[in-house]
């Protein structure tokens, strides 16, 4: 019995590591999409923040430590990639992955559904939170403006490709199968 | 730990981490200098970032060949039918133009000539092909064109009327084996004889024959018809001494002449009447 409990143990170990390891590859690919293909199929100038939508995905459906990490890890990613200074949208990958952690405990089962809407809304306050501080160290006007015209299309556009990231997460990588990352 | 605890030990610290990591990478790009991640991951990805965009490139392309082929096949056709006619007129301009000036030109020559009373004729056959001897124009008789009127360009002398229809006339051109002008060298006052001359592999040019010794002259001597014997008028450019040679066998120097008429060129000249 025990011997059995210990087998099972180390088999969804080896199952969680290894949808880990998906994960991180759909992220690089993501990033690799994001930085080359993605700006040619923008609609109305909007392209999508797809690295986001997979944090928020992954933090509802993942939760845990685990899924703060793995936030962390795109930011600075994303962030390396676009060049400059480091640091600021690695942190606000943490803050939404932290709330959606904290959503997905309360609401544990529905967080599919919930994934679209709360994309919608998660990528808003990101836009906003991430251009609001740019355009303050730039002192930049004309806020409303790119908000209109960018960051509300973008929010648009990744609420579109969430149920995607939603349907990759769970099925893909078998997380919600192994079970949820209770730590 | 409390799962609740464990999140927040581990969101406050990666939190303090990456305010840590901010200051560090602020400091960074204030003294002018790359991140070491930033360079790290772009060196790692620039490959990668490469392939997808050559690959997303050709993908659109074949994409767009495939959707619009038909389309971009007929807009083909249609732009080599416009570029073909575009072609032709451009070269219907350039033709009309050419002719404008060489009329030009005719016209230039009566006007400065008007002891002459002339005649502008268009040839209309080149008979003996590249070697330029004889010439048929679309004026004869019924113009007053009669043989041994002689023919000139703004250039200088052609040759001369050998035969004359009711609206063809046919110059012999001074090129002729058989043509003979009486010229005179301008700056030296010689009288001489110029004679056609066939030059094997190279332009026809005049023959200056015979020439005392100490009157040849030099290369870049213009010859000019003398007017003796009647057959031409006086002062008619005929051409440039090229090259001075000696006859062993007659003991006789001789002078090549090059011709002032781009035989080669030559679509209309003025009949000279005689």
């Amino acid at each position: 019995m025990q011997i059995r409990y210990r087998q099972s143990v180390r088999k969804n170990r080896a199952r969680t590591f290894w949808s880990m390891l998906l994960v991180l590859g759909i992220l690089l690919l993501l990033l690799l999409l994001q930085t080359t293909l993605l700006p040619t199929l923008s609609v109305f100038s909007a392209v999508p923040n797809l690295s986001l939508v997979l944090c928020i995905c992954f933090s509802l459906a993942h939760g845990g430590p685990t899924a703060l990490v793995f936030s962390v890890f795109a930011g600075l990613l994303q962030e390396a990639l676009n060049g400059g200074a480091m640091g600021y949208n690695a942190l606000l990958y943490l803050m939404l992955s932290w709330i959606c952690v904290c959503l997905s405990d309360r609401c544990s089962g529905r967080s599919m559904l919930l994934t679209p809407p709360l994309v919608f809304i998660f990528t808003l306050v990101h836009a906003c939170l991430y251009w609001g501080a740019m355009f303050i160290l730039w002192n930049e006007h004309g806020f409303g403006s790119l908000l209109l015209r960018h960051i509300f299309p973008s929010a648009l556009y990744n609420t579109v490709t969430a149920p995607i990231f939603v349907f990759l997460v769970d099925k893909l990588c078998g997380i919600e199968a192994s079970g949820r990352d209770l730590a | 730990m409390k799962k609740g605890n464990k999140r927040r030990v581990v969101a406050v610290a990666l939190a303090a981490a990456l305010f840590a990591f901010m200051g560090v990478s602020y400091a960074l790009q204030r003294a002018g200098r790359t991140n070491p991640v930033t360079q790290c991951v772009q060196t790692l990805f620039a490959p990668l970032q490469r392939g997808v965009t050559k690959g997303s490139l050709a993908m659109r392309a074949w994409m767009d060949a495939w959707v619009n082929g038909k389309r971009y096949l007929e807009e083909n056709q249609r732009l080599k039918r416009e570029a073909s006619a575009q072609e032709q007129a451009l070269m219907q301009a350039e033709s009309i133009k050419k002719e404008n000036e060489r009329l030009r030109a005719l016209l230039t020559l009566r006007e400065g000539n008007p002891q002459f009373e002339m005649i502008g004729c268009e040839i209309i056959a080149k008979n003996d092909g590249d070697q330029f001897f004889t010439l048929q124009v679309d004026k004869g008789a019924e113009s007053g064109i009669k043989k041994g009127d002689v023919a000139v360009t703004e250039q200088g002398l052609v040759g001369k009327v050998t035969a004359a229809g009711k609206n063809w006339a046919q110059i012999t051109t001074i090129l002729h084996p058989e043509s003979v002008v009486g010229v005179r060298v301008v700056r030296t006052e010689t009288i001489a004889l110029a004679q056609g001359h066939f030059l094997e592999g190279n332009q026809n040019a005049l023959i200056l024959s015979p020439v005392l010794e100490g009157a040849l002259p030099v290369a870049g001597d213009v010859i000019e018809t003398s007017g003796l014997g009647g057959g031409y008028p006086k002062g008619l450019l005929v051409g440039v001494a090229e090259e001075i040679k000696r006859n062993a066998a007659q003991n006789q120097d001789f002078v090549i002449v090059r011709p002032m008429v781009e035989f080669q060129k030559l679509h209309a000249v003025m009949i000279i009447k005689m």
